[in-house]
């Protein structure tokens, strides 16, 4: 389930699915992601490794020094992978019942890879919060934010924006905004301790 | 959170033994060349020693996965197609016995390995292991974790490795290997999804699954998602709430390939009630090995559906 497709070139052997295979399709599509073009990689050959991966990195990366303790105000590393799961899965859920002709899987592999944007914000944000505090390291990190939130949004309405009727695009685009938008809320107000 | 370096190199070491083991097997399968080799003669007793050292495990998966190369090439696969599309629908039955392998004796002078793989009662000992290697794992992982360490994310990190890892495998490798049946999620031009389920017709050409190996993939596939209900109940009710997430996960990643695994079994049986009924007579009570059942008794058994 995690991956789709069987190459139709497997005429009936029982050989192992390679694992270099799943690998490179992973790569591949963070490549789609982060020059978005309009083909059909992404959803096609959905696999759900790759959001995975992201939302582990993000949720690590969103960790404070002391992980056990209740007295930081940070998301703990559960709640970032609740907010990224459940908030896919609403999303797509909103998407089918809106009349989108996307299966459940592939809507959840756009929205998982487009996380990829975001998270090499958090990246740099950690970067950036070791030098000094002041405002020009909060301008900073802000502008990185907002740029890659842009990257996001648009490297997913590219995606799923067709598979919705006209009439109705900016009501599912609207709710991915939001789940963009609180992702890179809790990136950008991280101090770590 | 800092993962130990314990930790890391635990990591590690499993992702090395994970990546190690699939390139020995895949390598081996690329090559079409069969060697005669002095090894392979003494395949016979290293089938059954498989636990006791890793340099034999490699040596016997190579020699393993090439002769696993060999049969399954001219094989047929049946299909049952998912959401409604019914087209060549397969009853695989029960899983069939080992062939009657003093057939081939007179007949192949050259296949001492091929009768060595048939007579073995566990044919491929590396998927055999990793199947149950990265459940088992994770479970007592999940379990140990407040004594290996206090950090509750290289916990959830190492314990949701672990699931992928037998996720796949057991999806992409054991399956095939073990018991013969595949199963994918396929988009075709117009966008509709479509899931597939394929159980391999034994034919006289290939080997059938060994009982062994059936019974130990079936039993794994079974009774590690009861093991993180239970875990899952046990959480709830002590309020160990932020595990709660990791146990979802290991019970959605592990009931998938069981439920995907199920369909595939299924075929055109729709009463699942009858498959669990002849599933539960085979394991429970299994008598004398069908080895001294000749071939076309079996044969009459399997229901070929075209």
């Amino acid at each position: 389930m995690a991956e789709a497709a069987e190459s139709p070139g497997d005429p009936g052997t029982a050989t192992p699915r390679p694992l270099m295979r799943d690998l490179k399709a992973v790569g591949k599509k963070f490549m789609h992601v982060l020059y978005p073009r309009k083909s059909n990689t992404l959803l096609r050959d959905w696999d759900l490794w790759g959001p995975l991966i992201l939302c582990v990195t993000l949720a690590l990366m969103l960790q404070r020094g002391s992980v056990d303790s209740e007295k930081d105000g940070g998301p703990q590393f559960a709640e970032v992978f609740v907010i990224v799961w459940f908030g896919a899965v609403t999303i797509t859920l909103n998407s089918k019942l809106l009349g989108g002709n996307i299966s459940f899987f592939q809507s959840l592999c756009v929205l998982g890879y487009c996380i990829l944007p975001l998270t090499v914000a958090m990246l740099v944000c950690r970067l950036v919060l070791l030098t000094e505090p002041g405002p020009i390291n909060f301008m900073v990190r802000l502008f990185v934010v907002i740029v890659m939130f842009a990257w996001s949004i648009v490297a997913s309405t590219a995606f799923l924006a067709d598979s919705q009727p006209p009439n109705r695009k900016a009501l599912a685009v609207y709710p991915v905004f939001l789940f963009y938008f609180v992702i890179s809320w809790m990136i950008l107000t991280f101090t770590p301790q | 959170m800092e993962l130990d370096r314990a930790q890391i190199s635990l990591l590690v070491l499993l992702a090395k033994l994970g990546l190690l083991a699939q390139t020995l097997m895949f390598s081996q399968v690329k090559a079409a060349i069969r060697h005669q080799e002095a090894v392979l003669t003494s395949q016979g007793s290293s089938h059954l020693n498989w636990a006791l050292s890793f340099s034999t495990l490699a040596a016997t998966a190579a020699a393993a996965a090439r002769r696993a190369s060999q049969p399954f090439r001219s094989e047929r696969w049946s299909r049952r197609l998912g959401c409604g599309l019914q087209g060549l629908s397969p009853a695989f039955g029960v899983p069939q016995a080992l062939v009657d392998d003093t057939e081939d004796v007179s007949l192949d002078f050259g296949n001492e390995e091929e009768l060595a793989f048939r007579k073995a009662k566990i044919r491929h000992p590396v998927a055999t292991f990793f199947h149950l290697f990265f459940r088992v794992s994770a479970i007592i992982t999940y379990m140990g974790c407040d004594w290996f360490s206090r950090s509750f994310v290289g916990c959830f990190v190492t314990v949701l490795l672990l699931l992928s890892f037998d996720f796949w495998s057991v999806k992409n490798v054991t399956g095939r290997l073990m018991v013969g049946l595949r199963w994918w999620n396929q988009i075709d031009e117009d966008g509709k999804s479509h899931w597939i389920f394929e159980a391999r017709k034994a034919s006289p050409n290939t080997v059938a699954a060994t009982e062994a190996e059936a019974r130990v993939f079936w039993l794994g596939l079974i009774i590690c998602p009861m093991i993180w209900i239970v875990f899952f109940f046990s959480s709830l009710f002590s309020l160990k709430l932020k595990w709660l997430a990791l146990v979802i996960a290991g019970i959605s990643l592990q009931a998938a390939n069981l439920y995907g695994y199920v369909l595939c079994k299924m075929g055109g049986e729709s009463d699942i009630s009858k498959i669990t009924a002849s599933f539960l007579s085979q394991t429970v009570f299994q008598t004398a090995c069908p080895r001294d059942f000749q071939k076309p008794g079996l044969e009459g058994l399997e229901i070929h559906k075209y």
